[in-house]
Parts: structure tokens; C-alpha cells; sequence
């Protein structure tokens, strides 16, 4: 545990330094923008079906723009260097799945507070556990299945996965906002995501078990 | 006696049908500088991730210490590595990647690691730049520091990959000092894969040259240069006529040459040098100036690679 610890403190020092991190938190605040200009008519009622949509995109955004430290250590050569080490893949996976997981989960939580609280929205305990509880869960998932797929793709094919997430997330973003489509954030809603995340990332942890070192090793060529 | 501590024997890998290493065997001893050569593609880098544990062999033995390091996580603590890239962390300071290498490699105290961190920053001469982040240091600092995080551990081995490429000759020089320093008063066996043939053969003892993924040869620099080597010396006489006479003295004696002008080139072995000079100084020849020259390692890794 020690080990990831250290990870995740390393990565947080990163992060803090990195210039990425300003870019995220600038698209999240043009996305806000964008967002409390194009909602202010709208009734209240609605908040309620936007809410769960733009906590997670946020929060995807900001993991997603935070995983490409795994693509920059893999050109760099540092995960080279690490796995010779006495970390093992997975607590590497992990470390820096978790810290990846925080630091959007937190950013993804403020700026959904920031847009309630502007908008005058008292959100009910439904929508609270959401928040702050199904949002990271589902945001680890994603992350976690993402830090794996980078681990295991050549340069060429990250790129091309990158092109097709930013093309998804988009694509969601803009059907939400045109079509507007409403999903009330029940507890049963809250219990498909959250099992659906919680199996994703039980599964993803089990499979890093199985990582092949030699294949991750022969995509840095 | 002292087992070895790299042992590769009948070590073969085959990637996609196509055999990258083809049986290849040898002993690193401890407290050794081992030179490992070759072209681009020969299988040096992939013989060293076998050793890391980053790969597996397709059959044959390749030991660290008489464990293997992708079973063997403890014996990690016990190996240090310097890869092509240097492993550094660009937002980090100097001395918080060697914070951070040092924990992952088990250095839990926390005053012990200062103390490291200091010493090994002095060693490598990064103390005062200690503070600095690590991705605006020049390739030559970062190459020092990534010396400097090999060592936090304390390790028995070094495994190294083209430790100077890049540097410039200054830099070059500290490196290479520092790898000396480094064997000789630390006792660290180092396994030294590199192109640089003049840095292989001023610091290494024993040299194996690798060509397609088999090893062409492999002892001591010394005795390879030795058994291949080719000296040669180059009088120059004062008219041609001179050297004319002794290219026919040379022909008759069957004595290999090389005639420009008025000067001629003798190649000749260790044994010989007299039976070749002490019949032209009778000869009364006016010579202008004698040089001798000696093939380094680079001529002698030519004729191994090409085949001569």
C-alpha cells in the first residue's frame, strides 16, 4: 500500500505542476459557461435531468486529459524504468488510477456544486449520493479500463483512441444538450451505475493480473 | 569461487517466427565492468529486458544474482538500471525523484534517504541543482541524476543502456568517471551495453560483441584486441627509391605493406617488430620519421561485425 501511496503523491505534485491541468479546468469552465447561458430559462425541474450527464462529463474530461501522463511516461520511457523496479504493474495501475480517479472526481463534484448553487437548485439526498458518491465510483471505472487500454496500446493506436473518446464524449454531450433528454436521477438509476462501475473495476482489477509485461514492453518500441 | 552474478546460458528468443536471440551464452563476474557491443538490431537491448524480467526467454537460462527478476520482486532491490531514457519524472526536482525512487526501492527511513539523496547529488555534482525541476537540466545532468537514482538503492548491479549517447565530450568524460568510480569503490558489477566503442574499451575488462543475435565473440578487451589486432608502422624515406627497396625486401620476407609514395606501412605481429627493423637500419636507408599505430577496439569490432 506504501507503494501506491507514494505513487499518488508523486502524481498530485505532477498534476499541480502540469499545464494540463489548467487546460481542464478551462474547458470545464467554458463548458459551464456555455452550460448556465443556455439554461437559465429553462425551468428547475430540468436541472434535475442535466445534472447526473454534466458531473459525469466533467469528471471524464478531466480523467481523460489526465491519462495522458500514462502516454507521456510511456514515450518518456519512465514506465520502463518503473516496472524493473519493485513496483509491480498493478500497484503502478492502481497508484495511478486512483490518483487520476481523485483528482477528477474532486474537480467534477466542485464544478456540479458551482452549477447548482448558481442556478439556485437545492439538490435532494438522491441527487447528493449521486454526486458525491455514484459520479467517482463510475468515474474509477472508466478510468481504471482506460489506464489498462493505454498500458496495452502502441502510440499510433492511443492516438486513434483518443480520437474516438473525444469524438464519443463530445457526441454525448451535444445529444443531451439538443435533445434534451430526461433522466431523473432515481435510486434505481444510482444502482445500475453504481453496479455497473463497481463490476467494471472489479474486472479491470482482476485482468491487470493477468497484464502481460513483455506486450506493454514491446508497444514503447 | 564466486558464482557469477549475470549467468546466460543457451539463451534463445524468437519474436513473430524470427529469432532475435539465437543460443547465446556468457558469465558476468562480480565487480566487473562488462562491455556488451553491437550493431543496431543485434539483440543487445532485448538480452537486457530478458535480464530485467521486462521479457521472456523463448528457452535458455538468463539469472541476476541466481534469481530472476520477473519472479523475484525482493531481488529488484538488488539491481539498478539506466536505460535509454533516463526514467525521470520532468515536474519533479532532482531531488524528489530520487525521493520517490528511493521509496519505491524500500528506503523507508526518512533520514536515511536524505542522507542518500545528498551524497549520491554530491557524487554526480547536482547538489546545487538539487532544487531545480528535472525538465530544464541538459542531457549530461540528466544522464548524471539518472546515475544518481540507479544508486539509491545501494544495488549489486547496474545495468546500463547506452549511458553516454548524446552527451557531449565533457559530459562524456564525468560520465564515464563516474562509472569507473563506481565499480572500483563501490564494488558494483556493471553490465554495459554501448556504442561507443572508446568508452567500452577504456572502462571495461571483458567484452562480448553480439551480430544477429548470436555472440561473435566474447573475453577480455585486452586479449581481444590482442588476438585480432593488426599493428602497423609507417616509415617515411627520404627519397622513394628507398622505399621501393624496401617493399622488395618486405615481398621476399612475405611481410604484409602498404607503399605511398615514399613512405610504406608495415604490418607486422608483436614477435616480429625487430626481424622487420633491424635488416632496413642495416640497409643504411635514410629514414625521414617512423610512427607506429595500434588498432584500437573500433577497428577491431569492425573487422569482428563485418566479418573480416
Amino acid at each position: 500500500m506504501s507503494l501506491i501511496s507514494t505513487l499518488v503523491k508523486k502524481e498530485f505534485i505532477e498534476v499541480i505542476r502540469d499545464k494540463s491541468l489548467g487546460a481542464s479546468l478551462f474547458s470545464i469552465l467554458l463548458f459551464m459557461g456555455i452550460f448556465l447561458f443556455t439554461t437559465r430559462e429553462r425551468p428547475s425541474y430540468l436541472m434535475n435531468t442535466f445534472i447526473p450527464y454534466i458531473s459525469l462529463i466533467i469528471g471524464l474530461i478531466v480523467g481523460f486529459s489526465l491519462s495522458n501522463s500514462i502516454v507521456r511516461e510511456k514515450r518518456e520511457g519512465v514506465i520502463e524504468t518503473i516496472l524493473c523496479s519493485p513496483m509491480k504493474l498493478k500497484e503502478l495501475w492502481l497508484g495511478k488510477t486512483l490518483s487520476i480517479s481523485i483528482m477528477s472526481s474532486v474537480i467534477a463534484v466542485l464544478s456540479t456544486y458551482i452549477i447548482l448553487m448558481l442556478n439556485n437548485y437545492e439538490p435532494d439526498l438522491t441527487m447528493i449520493f449521486y454526486i458525491l458518491f455514484t459520479v467517482p465510483l463510475f468515474i474509477l471505472a472508466c478510468i481504471g479500463l482506460l489506464s489498462l487500454i493505454y498500458f496495452y496500446l502502441g502510440m499510433r493506436q492511443i492516438q486513434i483512441a483518443n480520437y474516438i473518446l473525444f469524438i464519443s464524449i463530445f457526441l454525448i454531450l451535444f445529444t443531451i444538450l439538443k435533445i434534451n433528454i430526461t433522466t431523473e436521477i432515481t435510486w434505481r438509476t444510482i444502482n445500475i451505475i453504481t453496479s455497473f462501475s463497481v463490476t467494471t473495476f472489479i474486472i479491470t482489477f482482476y485482468v491487470v493480473d493477468y497484464a502481460d509485461i513483455e506486450k506493454i514492453i514491446l508497444t514503447l518500441e | 569461487m564466486e558464482q557469477p552474478v549475470i549467468i546466460v546460458e543457451n539463451l534463445v528468443k524468437k519474436i513473430n517466427d524470427r529469432f532475435i536471440l539465437n543460443n547465446i551464452s556468457f558469465n558476468v563476474e562480480r565487480r566487473e565492468i562488462f562491455g556488451y557491443l553491437g550493431p543496431n538490431g543485434a539483440g543487445k537491448t532485448t538480452t537486457l529486458r530478458i535480464l530485467l524480467g521486462l521479457m521472456r526467454p523463448t528457452s535458455g537460462k538468463a539469472l541476476v544474482l541466481e534469481g530472476n527478476l520477473s519472479k523475484d520482486i525482493n531481488l529488484r532491490r538488488k539491481v539498478g538500471v539506466i536505460l535509454e531514457n533516463d526514467g525521470l519524472y520532468n515536474k519533479l526536482t532532482a531531488y524528489e525523484n530520487l525521493d520517490f525512487y528511493s521509496r519505491i526501492y524500500g528506503v523507508s527511513n526518512s533520514s536515511e534517504r536524505d542522507r542518500r539523496i545528498k551524497k549520491l547529488l554530491d557524487l554526480v555534482g547536482l547538489y546545487d541543482e538539487k532544487d531545480k525541476k528535472v525538465g530544464y537540466y541538459s542531457r549530461g545532468m540528466r544522464r548524471r541524476l539518472a546515475i544518481a537514482r540507479a544508486l539509491i538503492h545501494d544495488p549489486e548491479i547496474v545495468f546500463m543502456d547506452e549511458s553516454t549517447s548524446g552527451l557531449d565530450p565533457e559530459a562524456k568524460i564525468i560520465v564515464r568517471n563516474l562509472i569507473f568510480q563506481l565499480a572500483r569503490e563501490r564494488d558494483v558489477t556493471i553490465f554495459l551495453i554501448s556504442h561507443d566503442l572508446d568508452e567500452v574499451e577504456r572502462l571495461c575488462s571483458r567484452v562480448a560483441i553480439l551480430v544477429g543475435g548470436r555472440i561473435v565473440a566474447l573475453d577480455t578487451t585486452r586479449r581481444l584486441m590482442h588476438s585480432l589486432e593488426r599493428r602497423s608502422i609507417e616509415i617515411t624515406f627520404k627519397n622513394m627509391q628507398d622505399a621501393m627497396e624496401v617493399a622488395k625486401y618486405l615481398d621476399n620476407m612475405e611481410i604484409l605493406y602498404n607503399l605511398h609514395g615514399n613512405s610504406i606501412r608495415i604490418f607486422y605481429q608483436d614477435s616480429n617488430i625487430s626481424r622487420v627493423l633491424k635488416p632496413l637500419v642495416m640497409m643504411g636507408l635514410k629514414i625521414i620519421d617512423i610512427k607506429g599505430n595500434v588498432e584500437s577496439l573500433y577497428d577491431v569490432y569492425l573487422k569482428i561485425v563485418r566479418g573480416d
